[in-house]
């Protein structure tokens, strides 16, 4: 987030590119991608993408079908904590923990982007996904409320005690057409301490006719900014104390 | 399409057989009724797990996988085990399909356990896949050779010591 805190929340950032092609990606795309990539990316590691089908073919007869998925392909860096990861036109960069900066992020992107347009046959995006996840730890035995301002309206006539809750909301952004922000705010599943972890998961995806590479930077900044104000508005002071 | 001989060791023999035929054959496979009444219990099932394997390989965050995996495995120690994972992601993979392996031989009705275990004096930890089974004890020896040939041996050089299995006779 550009709003700069001393341990920032954000346990992952993932920013994903879906291109506009005719034509489906081949295995020596894969290699060639590699290519560009190993130096910072050696590691890598296959998703297989297969489905099975059943059919009625006639009253008789049943056909089935295996449906191939080109696989996604992962490549890690060393320190396992940046991950490309690669699909049919379908190109995904993961982010863990520690988060420096949207700048460093931003740019990292823009490399990976850069050497992925080298190969590719298109430089046109049809879909863009920019997403954070935040993960906030708050002792058991404080309000929650006190702490998020998104947040389940619990009636309290229902004399329970809270375990876990899933929160899903989407909104729609004003400036743009086809897009959508879902936000889903739930608890991470957790017996065993006195702590609560809660994860904060924004996702802004926009969809175009056709996107040049040369508005990216500009679309980015954009989702972003809306991304961060959807978090601190989220939170409470109290909150974003735990930050600093 | 070339499977990887783990993933492919994952099906069941009937599904392996049919997987042989459609690659010759590819645009007429039929079967009978008959005939699918019969591998209907295990090709139904193994469908299904399949599916929901292929929806969890398919989120695009490492966050939400390691969430997802609470739909297959009961964390026994969550934090610890989010910790480990995060500190190689690689493993989140090998757990996808090790589920997939393990439904397919050990055929248990039972949730896995999964936990993080740590020898400080040997400055070792691990993730341990824990298979509860109903079966007699010489079964279950010999399931548990069966997982490890046609699974573990292959991921064995990938994970060394970060992640193994055990089996829990109730």
């Amino acid at each position: 987030m550009t709003k700069k805190y001393k341990n920032p929340p954000i346990i992952e950032s993932i920013c994903a590119f879906q291109f506009l092609s005719k034509e489906a990606q081949d295995f020596i795309f894969v290699g060639q991608f590699y290519e560009k990539i190993k130096e910072e990316f050696p590691l890598r590691q296959q998703k297989l993408g297969v489905d099975l089908l059943l059919r009625n073919k006639d009253e008789s007869r049943i056909s089935h079908e295996f449906e191939f998925h080109f696989p996604i392909i992962q490549f890690f860096n060393q320190n396992k904590n940046f991950v490309i990861q690669l699909g049919n036109n379908l190109l995904t960069i993961n982010y863990l923990k520690p988060y420096a900066s949207w700048e460093e992020f931003k740019d990292k992107i823009f490399q990976i982007i850069e050497k992925y347009n080298t190969i590719s046959n298109t430089n046109l995006i049809q879909k863009i996904t920019l997403r954070y996840l935040n993960q906030i730890n708050i002792n058991d035995n404080e309000n929650l409320a006190d702490y998020l301002l998104l947040y389940p309206n619990i009636p309290q006539n229902i004399n329970l005690d809270k375990k876990n809750f899933n929160l899903y909301v989407e909104f729609k952004d004003k400036e743009f057409e086809n897009n959508i922000i879902k936000v889903n705010l739930h608890t991470l599943k957790d017996e065993t301490t006195n702590i609560i972890s809660v994860l904060l998961d924004i996702d802004f995806t926009l969809s175009f006719n056709s996107l040049s590479i040369n508005e990216l930077s500009s679309i980015l900044n954009k989702m972003h900014f809306e991304i961060e104000n959807i978090f601190e508005l989220c939170l409470t002071e109290k909150c974003k104390t735990l930050f600093n | 399409m070339i499977f990887p001989i783990t993933y492919y060791n994952t099906l069941s023999t009937e599904t392996q057989k049919i997987l042989q035929h459609h690659q010759e054959y590819i645009d007429d496979i039929t079967i009978t009724k008959k005939d699918i009444n019969e591998i209907t219990k295990t090709y139904v099932n193994e469908h299904f797990l399949i599916k929901q394997i292929e929806e969890l390989k398919r989120e695009p965050s490492i966050i939400t996988q390691i969430e997802s995996l609470q739909k297959l495995y009961i964390f026994k120690n969550p934090r610890e085990i989010r910790n480990f994972l995060l500190q190689d992601i690689t493993l989140i993979e090998h757990l996808l399909d090790g589920y997939l392996a393990i439904m397919k031989v050990f055929q248990t009705g039972e949730k896995l356990e999964l936990e993080y275990v740590i020898d400080a004096e040997e400055n070792w930890d691990a993730l341990t896949i824990i298979i509860p089974s109903h079966l007699p004890i010489k079964q279950i020896i010999r399931l548990e050779r069966e997982l490890f040939e046609n699974w573990f041996v292959y991921i064995i050089d990938q994970v060394g010591n970060k992640l193994n299995y055990i089996t829990k006779p109730l």
